[in-house]
């Protein structure tokens, strides 16, 4: 008990989070209680198949949207659920949302410069222009590509701007909605060892959600396993890959074993 | 016992366009009937246009044009990434049966049995559904149902589980695998993921700027694998092994199909790479039975 008394209090923490859909034919359980703590500096990851609620997770923590039950504090502060309050508490600066698909997520018709700009605009922040060399310059985007346009871009570079689009406001978490999928392995792993840069270099805490378990395996500290709208297992990523209890994630973990030993030292 | 005729073969196989891009550039494999033959290689090697040019598709693409000796059985079928796009949104499940059926020339299964086979419903309160009542795992069966009544030999499948998860992927994956065994069919497999092709292959191919640069059986290629670009493929893929360290990121980036053809294509990637590299495109050569690869260091290091 003493131990417990000593750790910091946890950078995010969820408790008893739930969401019920109402649809045409009654409630849809999206998430099911879900607690989950992750301290300053970690980086957690939820594993998830389609539908067992990664989105509706990512868009209540970002505060996109409502909990019907449950709760989600940043630095002990409770998200906010109106977008009024959201402004207010500046909740935007401590936590941004970066997406997978960001072809469809950014504004196909404005430059990167004008995308990267506009949260500067809404914070009323000056200085636009150093600020944007800065943040792209520690994601390697080229500044030659400021006028680009979203799709003269190559995936990898697009997830650039993606990232950087989140950091330009300085936030203290990121949450990251399957942020390499869909990219080629040579650019994936770009992707990845700029993400352990940039968390070791900004002290970034990281929410991860994916489907891809070696992304997950990769990045993160401790790791949860979301199944229809619940956390089966949670633990530290060492534990649960060598021996995780929960028969889902015992099947999920098993499916995704290799049938060769993949060559190590090549 | 002499090795069965391949169910697909091809032999130096290029595609070109009118605007000077070559994008397959002298492709030969051979796919045997009860084998799966992968294609791997990342977005822009080639994989997808070797497919539709080895299925006879170019003359629905405009412009394209297809040069070298493709040969093997006639009747094949293909299955893609994106069975929504396959699959008419209007029309039932019934309804696409009947009209698959009536292409083959004498079907000698039933829609109850390709149902039945690939783990559908048979009821009728299932193949009245319209197709976007299904679940994605449920469509790509549907889409595999369709390519059987068919009755090919060779059945193409371009990235058909990439969209799936986990758990769906391996029940279509064993699928797969349960048709080449049931009906010999030869598959040849398009994927961009390694672990799909660790899972599903006989044999692989890696692609690299419109060329086959190693093809080995898949226990070969994962547990052994020659080409520089392979192991650059290993290496850049997180895995239990990179826990603690950074990934090894392959520098550059895959030249674009229009590029002039000179030395090695993968020359300035690479991390082994030799003065004769620059100047002389290796050949794909065979270096024992069912090991082939294109690259001057193995050549060098194995005395060829
Ligand atoms: N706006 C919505 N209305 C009704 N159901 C929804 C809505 N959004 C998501 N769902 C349902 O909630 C469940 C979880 O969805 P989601 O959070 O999108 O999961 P995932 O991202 O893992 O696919 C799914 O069954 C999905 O169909
Ligand atoms: S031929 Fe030379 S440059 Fe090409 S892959 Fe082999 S070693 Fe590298
Ligand atoms: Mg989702």
């Amino acid at each position: 008990m003493l131990s417990e008394v000593h750790t910091p209090s946890p950078l995010l923490q969820i408790q008893g989070l739930s969401k019920v859909y109402e649809t045409p034919h009654g409630g849809l359980q999206a998430l099911d209680g879900v607690s989950i703590e992750v301290r300053k500096g970690q980086t957690y990851g939820l594993i998830g198949e389609s539908g067992s609620g990664k989105t509706t997770m990512a868009k209540i923590v970002s505060g996109i949207l409502a909990p019907s039950a449950g709760a989600v504090r940043v630095m002990g502060e409770e998200v906010p659920h109106s977008p009024r309050q959201l402004r207010r508490t500046r909740y935007f600066e401590k936590v941004q949302l970066v997406f997978q698909d960001t072809l469809g997520t950014l504004n196909p018709y404005r430059t990167i410069y004008q995308s990267l700009q506009e949260p500067l605009i809404n914070l009323g922040s000056k200085d636009h222009k150093s600020r944007i060399h800065r943040v792209i310059d520690q994601v390697s985007f080229p500044r030659g590509k400021l006028v680009s346009r979203p799709g003269e871009l190559s995936g990898g570079l697009r997830q650039r701007v993606a990232i950087a689009r989140a950091l330009i406001v300085q936030p203290c978490l990121l949450i990251l909605d399957e942020p390499v999928a869909s990219l080629d392995v040579s650019v994936q792993a770009k992707i990845l060892n700029l993400l352990q840069e940039l968390k070791k270099d900004l002290e970034l805490t990281y929410f991860l959600i994916s489907h891809d378990i070696d992304v997950v395996q990769y990045l993160s500290d401790f790791v949860g396993i979301l199944y229809k709208g619940r956390v089966v297992e949670q633990g530290s990523v060492q534990r649960i890959f060598s021996s995780a209890q929960d028969p889902y994630s015992r099947l999920l973990l098993e499916v995704h074993s290799r049938r060769y030993a993949w060559a190590q030292e090549v | 016992m002499a090795r069965p005729d391949p169910a697909l073969w091809c032999s130096n196989v290029h595609v070109r366009f009118p605007d000077g891009s070559h994008p397959v550039r002298g492709v030969s494999l051979r796919v045997y009937p009860g084998q799966v033959f992968a294609l791997i290689g990342e977005s822009g090697a080639g994989k997808t246009l070797l497919c539709r040019a080895l299925y006879g598709l170019q003359r629905f693409i405009p412009g394209m044009e297809v040069m070298g000796t493709i040969g093997g059985a006639a009747e094949k079928a293909m299955i893609f990434q994106d069975p929504g796009q396959f699959l008419n949104p209007g029309l039932s499940i019934e309804g696409h049966f009947k009209e698959f059926l009536k292409l083959s020339p004498r079907p000698s299964l039933t829609m109850e049995q390709l149902l039945r086979y690939v783990g559908l419903p048979e009821n009728r309160e299932f193949s009245r559904k319209k197709p976007r009542l299904l679940s994605g795992g449920q469509q790509q069966r549907v889409m595999i149902a369709l390519s059987l009544a068919l009755e090919p030999k060779v059945l193409f499948a371009d990235e058909a589980v990439t969209a799936l998860d986990g758990l769906t992927r391996k029940t279509v994956i064993e699928l797969l695998r349960q048709l080449c065994q049931d009906f010999g069919l030869g598959i040849i497999f398009v994927t961009h993921d390694l672990h799909v092709a660790d899972s599903l292959a006989d044999w692989v191919g890696v692609m690299y700027a419109g060329r086959i640069v190693e093809l080995q059986s898949a226990e070969n290629l994962f547990t052994q694998p020659l080409h520089p670009y392979t192991k650059g493929l290993f290496r850049s893929h997180p895995g239990p092994e990179h826990r603690n360290s950074p990934l090894i990121e392959l520098p550059g980036r895959m030249p674009p199909p229009d590029h002039e053809d000179g030395g090695c294509p993968f020359f300035d990637r690479c991390p082994e790479r030799m003065a004769v590299c620059k100047q002389h495109l290796p050949e794909m050569k065979e270096l024992s039975r069912g090991v082939s690869v294109s690259c001057h260091r193995v050549f060098q290091d194995r005395g060829y």
